[in-house]
This record gives C-alpha cells, structure tokens and sequence, in this order.
C-alpha cells in the first residue's frame, strides 16, 4: 500500500516547469529519499504533495487523500519539517511544544519530553534566540510527538553540523519506527545509511525511483586496464555512462548490472581488455554519475 | 470553537503590549471626543483638534497595526509558513482573528462610545439599534478591510505601501477621470447615503471574499485581484453610479410606508405668471417649466429630491438632458434649468418633445418645536442637543449633535433672514439606517443663524415614501418658459 502516490504530477511557475509528469509511489512504512541537483524541483514536488503549492497538472494522494484536499485530519496525521520553515520564532520552546499539543488528538507528551531531553532543546529559550540546527531540531521534536503516520522532511540536515546531523538520524529512526518518512537531502552519505527506497529527480522529472538494494545492485563502476589504447565500441550502450579514458585504463559506469550477463557483455564489447575490475558504488558515486552523464545528454 | 480560543489566546499573549497601547489609545481618544465641544473658543478648538487627530488618525492606524500583527500570527501569502502542514481548521484560525480585533478593537470601543455619549449628554442605552449599528459597521466596513489587506500581504511595511498606493491611486483617478465629471447628474439632497452604502457593500463583499479565500485556500493573487477591482469600485463610485438606479435604490432600501399611488404629477402651463429669479450668466438661459403634484395624502407632504428632462426633436433625435435645481419646497410649481444659449438660440422657436422625470419623498409626522436663541445647549426633541456658537460680531453658528445620526429631516425657520442667510434652512439624509458610518458616535450638523434672529422653530419630519414620477409633453417651445 502507498502512503503517497502521484500521477502525472506537474508544477509550473508561469513558464518554468519545476516538476513535471511525476509519476510516484511511496511504499507504507518505507523511508524514501528524494534526491537530485540544487534546482531539481525536490522542494517543490514536496511542497505540492503538502497542498502548500497547488498542481499545475495530474494529482497527487497523500494517506489516500486528494493532496489538494489535505485537511486537518491528515496534517493531525503528517509531521512536515523543512529547513527554509518559518517557525514562530517569538515562542519558547517549552510553549511552542504546549501551543501545538491541542492541535493533535495522538499527543504523546511523555514522548514530547523525551525527544526534548534527546535532542537536548533548551526548554527556556525562545525559538529566534536559537541556531538553525536547534530550530530544526524544535521542529522535529513538535513533528514526532504525536506519532505522525507520515514524516516528509524537506532538506533538514542542510547547514547541520555532524554531530547536529547524527543526533536528527539518531532521533528519526528510533522514534519513527512503523511510520513512512519521506526525505530529501543533499546529504546522500548520510542518506545511504538509512534509506530503504531512493528517488532520483533532476530537471523536474524522476528518472527512477527504487529500493536501495536494487539500486545498490544494478549500478557497478567498471575498470578495464588494455595493453594499447583500446577501440571503443560504437554506438556506446546508453547503460554504460560517463566513459573516461586514460592510457590503457577505460572507466565507466554500468547502470544495468547483472552479475550472470554483464561481465560476459564486457568481454564481448572489450575483448582486448587485459583486466576487468567491477567494484560495487557508493550512492553519491551513483548519483554524481548520474548528473554528470544527465548533464552531458542536455 | 475550542480551536478558536486556543489561537486567541496565543494572539492576545503574543500581542499583549501592542493591545495594551491600543486600549489606552481608545481610552484618550474616550476621554478627548467625550469633552468635545462644537464651540469655537480657543480650549475647545486645542481639545477638538486632538480629538480629530486621534479619531482619524492614530486610532486607525493603530487598529490596522494591531489587526495586522493578529493576522501575521500565521502570515498566508507565501509557502514557508509552519501553521500551513499544521492540523489548522481555517474556520477557527478566521475566526479567532475576528474574536481578535472584536475583544480589543471592538468592545474597547463600544465602552468608548458609550462613555463619549454619556459625557456628551446622551443615554448609551437609549437607542440600542443605533448604538449596535454604529459598532457593526465600523467592524463591517473599516476592520474587516484592514483585516483583509493583512491577508494579503506579509508586513505592515508592506501595508503602508499598500496605502500609499491607494492614496497615489486616489489622486491619479480623479486627475483622470475628472474631465468627464460625476455620472450622479441631478442627485438631490438626502440621497448621499446610496453611494456611502454601496462603497461600503463593496469594502465589505471584497473583504469578506478575500478573507475566505485567502484562509481557505490562500490563493493570494486571486485575493489581490479582488482587493485591486474593490477599490477601483469604490474610487469610481461615484461616476458608475446612474441616478436613475440611485433612486431606484433609494426606493427599494427604504420601504414605503404610505399608499402612494395618488400621487400625480402634471405639466400646468396656466400656473400664473413666471416667478420672478435673479438672472442666469451670460452663456446660459434659466427655463422655468411649471409642473404641479396632485393627490398627495393628507396629512404629509412633498418634497421634489431630482427632476431631469430628456429634450428630443419632435423626430426623435436625443438633444439633450436637463437638469433642474436640487430640492424644491413642497409648494414650487416652476422648477428652473439652466440651458446653453447658443443650444436655446437654435432651439427656441422650434416645438420640442420633453419627458420629465420626477423623483419625489412624501414626508410625514412632522413635529414643530419652538426655540428662543442665546445662550444653550437646548436639548430639542428629534434634533439633538444644540448650542450657538458665536464666532463673530455678525456671525452665529447654531451647531447641533444628536447620537449616531442626524434627523432624516429638519426644518429650521428663523423668525428673520438676512442676504446671505436664508429664513428657512434643511438638514435631510433619507438613510434609513440607525447610524451613519464613522468612528465617531455623534454625528452634528450646523446651522448659519441670520442677523438679527431671535426665535427658530424646527420642524422635524420622517420620509414615508419614495416615488418616481414620469411626465410626457409632445410640444413644448422653450422660449415660452425662458426667465
């Protein structure tokens, strides 16, 4: 069952298309990111599945409801945390926390006082006399303590230190534990770590979105070392992306790896390679070759 | 409604000295209209200049400031606002906003002006209608719109900006629009309200519009476009509206209270000699046309708010429209019109096709009091409290003030006149409303005592019905009426 499901989706500012015909699927209980470029559109395709900007074309369903008829009973039931939010600044924290209890009918105020602790908020302070890692971290704890069904957390480790960073993580996955998190983040080391799907959007448009594992496993870099300059084999498979060649060594990535067919694919296309060395990617790996072969096709 | 309460009291913590200034700034404003005087002495132009300043200046001002910053509580143009992902019903949010500006705009000024008609002499309690309009329409017209620009817009920096803009608009309308001059052609007296009551239907719809839009869907530039085309309404009014569906307005909002059907109105070229008027300027020529009302019901009276002409040839090609002098006194059977020369020059021995149409108030009730002037305040059933004010050695002003509104209609005739004053003199506003629109709940009016005077009796009468009446004549030669 999905917690978030666009059709189509599409967004335009007069004439730039930020998103367009997002086609989307957010397993139940799974974490998802949304990665991409600066400028990818992650913000406002969050933003539109928030009912906070309206679709220029196609729908979208947040916990089965029309996104554009999101109401109070779903927002009782979403904890939304972004880091350009504009927060209240004028209240404490200890008020900010009590203003927002009444709002939500699954208020857990043993678990409120708990994250308050393990994030380590001062209770006393108001919220413009904090950081911007600690007002992150206020939203966070007001957007955990009614249990939300759904967590969509818009760019939150942007301008966090490590250790800030850790402690979010920290604090999302034990107390999240049952609910959907949706994500987007620059930050895809740390992303890896938790993620269990992964959504690749660049120039409005989602070029795939997967399970980590299966993402994991089809995205290989392949080393191939010759004993003379080799003979490149034309036309290039579009799975194989961003060729770099030095001397004798030709490097690449194959996005479409599989461990029965692929080495036999490269033996076929480089027979005069000596070696062949296919090494498993980290996901920053994948996706700076991802902009970088996207970048190159525009 | 719980919801509701829970977001007014985070606005009134939240904006808890800026409610404090408010309600000391109603307090002085209480305190300063309370001891206003209609005389002209030294002290009380000093206190009636302060009270002005406040009333019309600070006081709003204030109030704009304190209703935006209730409403910047959670700001609704734009897409960064934490309450927006927040379980907020928009009724309770709008509706604590309104609670808002009710319990610390509203209410403080209810006690206001209730101390204010205390001091002034007058019961609060005595006219609770009056006093329930006068609040409603205040919130109505002058909060609600303040609110409404908070709506759409994300500062009160911005606000001002927004003011400015309207006065600049001000300005540039009317320099545009002023060559062609008002389309309320012939609009009589006491019919002012009309327009009053459309600008302020039109604050309203559009503040009512935006605020619901903006709450329930913020969808800002759909709300500016609103407030944009609401205020180029309210700046043309005046020049939109017709006076034909003025007074046909008029007719409708205040409902007729006589069987007016007797009423006739007829062309009587045998109505005497033509009356002798001081003459008309050069380029124009005074036409007197006798018209005579027949079948008015016992025991009121008549009064002509407008009549127009519309001249044709006798082939039915439109000349043009005249218009005849405001009101005329019951007992007038010529009502005069000024005509271009060059335009009688050509037209004065050439039949010519008239259709007259008449807008009348039948008038009832009258009651008479008498008053020996000097000296004062008298207080004077139906008028208010009045006092005279001398404000030179041939210059007395008699100034009344009565609570909410004035008198729809009085008649004040001094027992002498002289060249610039004349003996019988009116205050008329057909407004069938128990208040006027203003911050103010007194409302005065004054009148010029003629040199030498020493009684006045006013006569007060209330406007029974409004009736329109049409007249035919086939053949009319204008030289024959020309004075």
């Amino acid at each position: 069952m999905s917690v978030v499901r666009a059709r189509e989706l599409s967004k335009s500012f007069r004439h730039m298309h930020a998103v367009e015909k997002l086609n989307l699927e957010i397993p139940q209980g799974s974490i998802f990111a949304l990665v991409g470029p600066n400028g990818a559109g992650k913000t406002t395709t969050i933003k539109t599945l928030m009912n906070i900007l309206r679709p220029s074309a196609g729908s979208a369903e947040v916990l089965g409801t029309d996104s554009r008829r999101l109401g109070p009973a779903e927002f009782s039931q979403i904890g939304y945390v972004s880091e350009n939010q504009e927060l209240p600044l004028w209240m404490t924290v200890d008020y900010f926390m009590s203003w927002l209890k009444p709002f939500y009918p699954g208020w857990d105020n043993a678990w409120a006082e708990e994250l308050l602790r393990q994030l380590d908020l001062p209770r006393g302070r108001r919220l413009q006399e904090l950081s911007q890692g600690m007002r992150i971290k206020a939203a966070l704890a007001s957007s955990l303590a009614y249990h939300p069904k759904l967590i969509v957390l818009d760019e939150p480790f942007a301008g966090l230190d490590s250790l800030v960073r850790d402690e979010l993580i920290e604090a999302l996955l034990e107390r999240c534990a049952g609910a959907t998190v949706m994500i987007s983040s620059h930050d895809l080391a740390e992303i890896e770590t938790f993620a269990s799907h992964v959504g690749y959007l660049d120039g409005g448009c989602l070029r795939f979105s997967e399970e980590m594992s299966s993402l994991a496993a089809r995205f290989r870099e392949i080393e191939l070392t010759f004993d003379q300059p080799p003979a490149l084999p034309s036309p290039w498979p579009q799975m194989w992306l961003g060729p770099t060649e030095s001397a004798a060594v030709l490097r690449f990535v194959d996005s479409q790896f599989h461990a029965d067919s692929t080495p036999e694919e490269i033996r076929r296309a480089f027979p005069s390679a000596r070696a062949v060395s296919i090494n498993p990617m980290p996901l920053r790996a994948i996706f700076v070759s991802l902009a970088k072969s996207t970048r190159k096709a525009a | 409604m719980r919801q509701t309460w829970h977001i007014f009291l985070k606005d009134a913590r939240r904006l808890r000295y800026e409610i404090i200034v408010i309600l000391v700034l109603t307090a002085a404003y209480a305190w300063l209209q309370g001891h206003w005087s209609p005389l002209s002495s030294l002290q009380a132009r000093r206190l009636n200049q302060m009270a002005g300043m406040v009333r019309v200046f600070l006081l709003p001002l204030a109030w704009w400031y304190l209703a935006s910053l209730a409403v910047y509580g959670e700001p609704l143009p734009g897409d960064r606002q934490f309450w927006v992902t927040r379980p907020y019903r928009w009724t309770s949010l709008l509706g604590a906003k309104l609670l808002f500006i009710a319990a610390f705009v509203s209410f403080p000024l209810l006690l206001a002006d209730c101390f204010i008609l205390t001091l002034q002499g007058f019961q609060p309690w005595a006219n609770p209608g009056g006093l329930l309009w006068h609040e409603v329409a205040v919130f109505a017209v002058l909060l609600l719109p303040m609110i409404a620009v908070a709506c759409i817009t994300t500062s009160f920096a911005r606000v001002v900006l927004v003011g400015l803009a309207i006065i600049v608009s001000i300005v540039v309308l009317e320099s545009v629009l002023s060559p062609y001059g008002s389309t309320m052609v012939g609009f009589g007296v006491g019919g002012g309200w009309i327009e009053g009551l459309l600008v302020c239907l039109v604050l309203f719809s559009a503040a009512v519009a935006i605020m619901i839009l903006q709450y329930r869907t913020r969808r800002t530039w759909v709300s500016r476009m609103i407030f944009v085309v609401a205020l180029l309404l309210v700046l043309c009014s005046g020049r939109l509206l017709r006076s034909d569906t003025t007074y046909a307005l008029q007719s409708r909002l205040a409902h007729s209270r006589i069987d007016t059907s007797s009423i006739t109105a007829d062309f009587s070229p045998g109505s005497g000699p033509l009356p002798t008027v001081s003459p008309a300027r050069q380029d124009t020529v005074r036409v007197s046309l006798p018209v005579r009302l027949y079948g008015v019901p016992s025991g009121t009276t008549v009064v002509v708010d407008a009549m127009w002409a519309e001249l044709t040839l006798p082939n039915g090609n439109p000349l043009k429209t005249l218009l005849f002098f405001g009101e005329t006194p019951p007992d007038t059977v010529w009502h005069d019109a000024l005509v271009d020369r060059s335009l009688f020059e050509r037209l004065k021995s050439t039949p010519v096709r008239l259709h007259i149409t008449i807008h009348l108030t039948v008038l009832g009730n009258p009651h008479t009091e008498d008053v020996r002037l000097g000296g004062g305040p008298y207080r004077v059933p139906g008028v208010g409290l009045c006092e005279f004010d001398p404000r030179g050695p041939d210059r007395t002003v008699l100034i009344c003030q009565a609570p909410f509104r004035q008198p729809p209609y009085v008649l004040a005739r001094f027992d002498k006149f002289d060249k610039d004053t004349p003996r019988e003199q009116k205050q008329v506003d057909y407004s069938p409303y128990p208040a006027e629109f203003g911050i103010s709940p007194i409302s005065d009016y004054s009148w010029p005592v003629p040199t030498g005077a020493t009684t006045l009796a006013f006569t007060t009468m209330k406007p029974l019905a409004h009736v329109r009446r049409e007249l035919d004549i086939p053949n009319v030669q204008l030289a024959e009426f020309a004075n």
